[in-house]
């Protein structure tokens, strides 16, 4: 059996981009970009055939692929000040010829396959934001919050794109102190607290996945040895049992670690 | 800047109100009975045949059901768990059926035949996907072949096995020694070691003299192996039926 045809294909394209930045006053700033870009389809979307034994599908590339063509416009909205830090990104993709693989409504014959899944290509928007401030209200205090969301639309089924990130959320608090102790230099102590959105707005045959948050908790140590540190990291110290809508275990139902623990030591050597 | 935003995001609205969504709901395997008889697991003996009836729906079109026999002895399940794990299945077998169909409801019914000489645990995988590709909660099922039929071994070896496997340095030999039993009376013994990454034939010996419900063979010596790797050793008996029974573990050659 031939799973794959002999083929000589070349693919040729351009790309360009230009941005425009603009500081009225010196805490604002205003950017804003426009491109265009593309990606020439990998050998596994061009001639894969046969079960992903990652993924469990069987899997077919489709050798008449053409360029995937991305049309980016993005900007960015900062405010700065000595204690605060405000950035706001929004960003709109079009792409002509988005690539991924989608279900055939055929079933694989061989034995161990199921629906055969083929690269095609259709057009897409994946249109988002990103949002980010920071605030120091005394020098030792460090607080951030960060979020992004991101909406994606294939044009021919009317459904979002398969991995569609949920939104996410992210704070962080952190206390500094600098020390002049003989080997110390400087200890942080601080915590995370990640939260996802639901997501419900899924592809054919891909699984919702609903919402979770975890915390996570951290000291860090610098000594003046030459710049050696310490690191200690507790994450999802409740214990919490999430999905991650983005892994390939996802489907599976596999969560992701529950708590743990790392100690991380930096020892940077040969440096005088 | 506002309003550039602001620009973008009414693109976006205009063309989310563009498409009506397509159908995204997933066809339903309503029920499967083997022999009449929905169950988690069901018991057959070797040689014997049986119905596999789907009854499935879909809210629009249904496209294609796909029943699949496969080995479950490896401990393999279909939703992330682990599953039981099993000795090691006799023979190979397995089935894959693909039946198109149409319209929202229908029941179809498959017949299999379980080979005369094979034991063990297989699954019964059955998978249903309607016009537009939406995949139903696919129903997996476990079958559990006895087989008296098949000759029974009682082998020694020198080495002796351990764990699944016998372990050998490179220059040496093994032997084997036992008795075969059937009370339908052995016809043919026959006793072979395959290198697994060549596929190649190793060893290979017909046992002379073999006869009556019990046979005991002559010691065999196998070797020496000077090549490292892992080999396969089969023994394969028949009996006056024409039943296969096989005797087999991995040889490690260090």
């Amino acid at each position: 059996m031939t799973r794959v045809e002999n083929n000589n294909l070349s693919f040729s394209n351009w790309s360009a981009s230009s941005g425009l930045s603009w500081t009225p006053r010196q805490c604002w700033n205003f950017k804003l970009n426009l491109s265009r870009s593309f990606r020439v389809p990998n050998q596994a979307e061009l001639f894969i055939n046969g079960v992903h034994h990652g993924t469990f599908r069987h899997e077919m590339g489709d050798a008449s692929l053409q360029s995937e063509i991305g049309y980016q416009a993005d900007a960015t909205v900062l405010y700065e000040l000595k204690q605060f830090y405000v950035k706001v990104s929004p960003y709109f993709n079009y792409f002509n010829g988005y690539i991924y693989l989608r279900p055939t409504a055929q079933f694989s014959t061989l034995p161990d396959g199921g629906q055969v899944y083929q690269y095609s290509q259709h057009d897409a928007i994946f249109a988002g934001s990103e949002f980010y401030i920071e605030w120091h209200p005394v020098k030792q205090i460090h607080m951030e919050y960060m979020i992004d969301g991101v909406y994606t639309y294939n044009l021919n089924t009317g459904l979002a794109l398969p991995f569609t990130p949920p939104v996410r959320g992210r704070f962080q608090l952190e206390y500094e102190k600098d020390f002049d102790k003989r080997y110390l230099s400087e200890m942080a102590v601080g915590g995370n607290y990640l939260v996802w959105s639901s997501q419900n707005r899924v592809d054919r045959n891909e699984h919702a996945t609903s919402g979770a948050f975890t915390v996570d908790l951290f000291l860090k140590m610098e000594f003046k040895e030459d710049g050696a540190s310490l690191n200690f990291q507790f994450n999802n110290i409740f214990n919490r049992y999430y999905l991650n809508h983005l892994s390939a275990y996802r489907a599976l139902n596999i969560p992701q670690q529950g708590r743990n623990f790392t100690i991380m030591l930096n020892l940077p050597f040969g440096k005088k | 800047m506002k309003k550039v935003f602001l620009a973008l995001l009414a693109i976006t609205t205009i063309v989310s109100c563009k498409k009506e969504e397509s159908d995204t709901t997933r066809p339903i395997i309503e029920s499967v009975k083997v022999n009449g008889i929905a169950a988690n697991e069901h018991e057959f003996n070797a040689g014997e045949t049986f119905t596999v009836e789907v009854q499935v729906s879909d809210n629009e079109a249904l496209n294609q059901l796909k029943i699949n026999i496969h080995a479950a002895d490896d401990g393999h399940s279909h939703e992330g768990e682990s599953g039981e794990t099993f000795e090691a299945n006799t023979g190979t077998w397995s089935e894959s059926e693909i039946v198109n169909l149409s319209g929202t409801s229908s029941t179809k019914t498959a017949t299999f035949q379980i080979p005369n000489s094979v034991a063990g645990h297989w699954h019964i995988e059955v998978q249903l996907i309607d016009k537009e590709g939406n995949e139903a909660t696919e129903y997996v099922t476990l079958i559990h072949v006895s087989n008296t039929n098949l000759p029974v071994f009682d082998i020694t070896t020198n080495p002796a096995v351990d764990n699944f496997e016998i372990a050998l340095t490179a220059g040496n030999s093994f032997t084997i020694n036992g008795t075969v039993s059937d009370p339908d009376g052995l016809i043919d013994l026959h006793i072979e070691l395959e290198n697994e990454s060549s596929g190649e034939v190793f060893f290979e010996y017909e046992v002379p003299g073999v006869s009556g419900t019990s046979f005991t063979m002559p010691e065999v010596l196998v070797g020496p192996i000077l090549q490292t790797g892992i080999y396969h050793l089969h023994l394969h008996a028949a009996d006056g039926q024409g039943f296969v029974g096989e005797w087999a573990v991995d040889v490690h050659v260090e």
